[in-house]
């Protein structure tokens, strides 16, 4: 199933934002109708596969991926290389007004991303949301390891920064 | 390496000097945090010796010969990947997040560690995250 797709999927035919958005709402059906292309129906089975492996649990959303079936990793990678990947990674937190910027540096096996928000105070319901999104994109890496940090907009010393790229930057 | 029960004796150490800060009024919420932190990381370490992943000492220097990795992972990092990976973990994965977060902010004294530096984010610390991972780790006998 996976070699067929590896020769049909792009980036640009499957909504992964949208569907990450949907699948967190538990929107199972409009996250499949997120998958666009002409080769919607074969990837569509692909994601369903998974939508039966996949839960709402508390807050956040459970993929269930076992050591022996990497295909959801595979199937992420093979269509999306790494700048597509920190692209979609930056996508499924940019929704949050309160996310005001985001930097990232790529090495051969790390990735990390700093994210600035801007709140006064830490807030634990939010941050639960942010960190239900992270174990997603940590799943859609894969072989790397991601860290990511959270700094409060108005308190960071930007010279932490110097080095990373900027990948997002509200307004 | 330490044994199930030295990690046990070690996170409950722990959790009482926590508590001895916390309660009846925050005398330190910076120790708060960091302590509840460290408690936390010996019941999971405790919890993995029942699990194939075994001590994580072992764990994690096998890990570092085995992937060859040109940039290693810090242990927290690794002890983060294998509960957001294991369903008999994942269920405290945020907890273990909001701990750690608060940790290196205080340790490192981080820019914007004033952020967290109050009563109320060391009480919850304490209260709802670290509470929660014990629960979690008891309901599935690992501690």
């Amino acid at each position: 199933m996976l070699n067929g797709l590896e020769q049909s999927c792009s980036a640009s035919n499957i909504g992964i934002y949208s569907f990450i958005q949907f699948a967190l709402l538990g929107e199972l059906k409009k996250a499949t109708e997120s998958i666009k292309g002409q080769r919607r129906h074969n990837a569509e089975g692909t994601l369903l596969k998974y939508f039966t492996d996949m839960g709402i649990n508390g807050d956040y959303l459970d993929i269930n991926t076992s050591e022996e079936d990497q295909a959801w990793r595979r199937f992420t990678r093979m269509m999306i290389d790494d700048n597509m990947l920190i692209y979609q990674s930056l996508e499924a937190f940019r929704i949050y007004n309160e996310i005001s910027e985001i930097y990232y540096s790529l090495e051969d096996d790390t990735v990390e991303f700093f994210i600035l928000i801007d709140k006064e105070e830490y807030d634990f319901n939010f941050m639960h949301e942010l960190f239900s999104i992270e174990r997603i994109v940590k799943k859609m890496w894969d072989g790397k390891y991601l860290d990511f940090h959270y700094v409060p907009t108005n308190y960071i010393d930007r010279s932490i920064l110097y080095g990373y790229h900027i990948g997002f930057k509200r307004g | 390496m330490a044994a199930f029960n030295e990690h046990m004796v070690q996170a409950e150490h722990n959790e009482e000097i926590a508590d001895i800060l916390l309660n009846p009024d925050c005398t330190s919420p910076t120790w708060v945090t960091v302590i509840a932190f460290y408690s936390a990381i010996q019941y999971i370490e405790a919890a993995f010796t029942k699990t194939p992943v075994g001590h994580l000492e072992q764990y994690y220097a096998d890990l570092r010969k085995k992937k060859d990795l040109k940039h290693i992972p810090s242990k927290h990092t690794v002890m983060e990947y294998i509960i957001a990976g294991d369903p008999k973990f994942t269920s405290f994965y945020n907890c273990y997040r909001d701990l750690r977060i608060g940790s290196e902010y205080f340790r490192y004294l981080r820019p914007g560690y004033t952020y967290f530096s109050n009563d109320k984010f060391a009480r919850q610390c304490f209260e709802d995250s670290l509470q929660k991972i014990k629960c979690d780790l008891k309901a599935n006998n690992f501690i």
